[in-house]
């Protein structure tokens, strides 16, 4: 339907009569609703009463970590800089790095991994393997069209190199922007 | 769920909608339940868990950005927000029905790695409450 959000319709009357039906409908099921109140003014609670565990997706995963719940300030409100601040030095601390120095591996196996956007959701096999989702929200092969756009482009992103000073600037852009 | 029976609530929301053709969407925030939802809601769609951290926003917040070739309505914008509330109910080829926008946010939780949200919970009322209300504003 075209519901026009900017302002109303004059129709015929005959369509009016239908209107003014289905209003009093609408105001009937307000005045139903007038009775129902949230089951708590807590988020946690409306969580637990509005979602139930399917098959590999539990209830636990609505459970937020440190990350999370600094980054879910709702518009306008400041995030907390000094515990974001905390946990992105955390983050970047508890990365091992390969201890042979070898960093690239297998990319084509990657390349599959990165392509394959099935796995975690509660209608997935979870008996087969996850895939990354990366072209959910990023640019990577130019070969592949269907792209998102949520993240920045990665095609080429190999190419800036493999220097320490990059796979540093690697991790930083990956692991240093917890809100992102 | 693809495969779900159609229910008589696919069939109120129809003719409802097909009544409010060209009506203003305005959404009561009067009674203090109704502002609560707001609260609620505006808490809920910023609320990020699961094991890809999404929350609504992170498809939702911004302007001319999709997953994968799917277009994503900025539902923080009054015209996002209104071109996809009055986007629904919708038929839906891949369902062979016309189907609600509840069911297309259980779809989108599925998405987000999350539990299986329930037709007619809190969650979905907030939710609708601040969508709703978001098409009113600076409307």
């Amino acid at each position: 339907m075209a519901v026009n959000a900017a302002g109303g319709r004059d129709d015929g009357s005959g369509a009016e009569t239908m209107r003014l039906a289905g209003a009093t409908m609408i105001v009937g099921l307000s005045l139903a609703c007038a009775s129902w109140t949230i089951a708590s003014q807590d988020i946690a609670a409306v969580l637990e009463s509005s979602f139930v565990a399917k098959n590999q997706a539990t209830m636990a995963r609505l459970q937020q970590d440190a990350v999370q719940k600094v980054c879910s300030a709702p518009r306008g409100a400041p995030v907390d800089e000094a515990v974001l601040s905390e946990l992105r030095q955390q983050r970047l601390d508890a990365v091992v790095l390969p201890a042979d120095g070898v960093y690239l591996g297998d990319w084509q196996r990657g390349a599959a991994v990165a392509g394959n956007g099935r796995g975690l959701q509660s209608s997935d096999d979870p008996t087969k393997p996850n895939g990354g989702n990366c072209y959910a929200c990023h640019q990577l092969s130019p070969d592949e069209v269907a792209y998102g756009n949520l993240g920045p482009s990665l095609t080429g992103y190999g190419a800036r190199g493999q220097s320490e000073p990059m796979l540093a600037v690697h991790l930083d852009q990956a692991l240093g922007y917890p809100c992102l | 769920m693809r495969g779900d029976l159609g229910t008589e609530i696919e069939a109120l929301v129809t003719w409802l909608a097909a009544e409010s053709e060209g009506a203003t969407i305005a959404p009561e925030q009067t009674h203090p339940a109704e502002r609560e939802m707001y609260a609620l809601g505006e808490e809920i769609f910023f609320y990020r868990a699961g094991p890809h951290d999404f929350s609504c926003a992170t498809c939702h917040e911004q302007s001319e950005m999709r997953i994968r070739l799917q277009s994503l309505p900025d539902l923080t914008s009054h015209t996002g927000a209104a071109d996809a509330w009055g986007s629904w109910p919708a038929y839906r080829i891949s369902q062979g029905l016309v189907r609600t926008m509840g069911w297309r946010m259980r779809d989108c939780f599925r998405q987000q790695r999350w539990p299986e949200l329930q037709m007619g919970s809190d969650d979905q009322h907030c939710a609708a409450n601040v969508h709703g209300s978001e098409c009113r504003r600076r409307a």
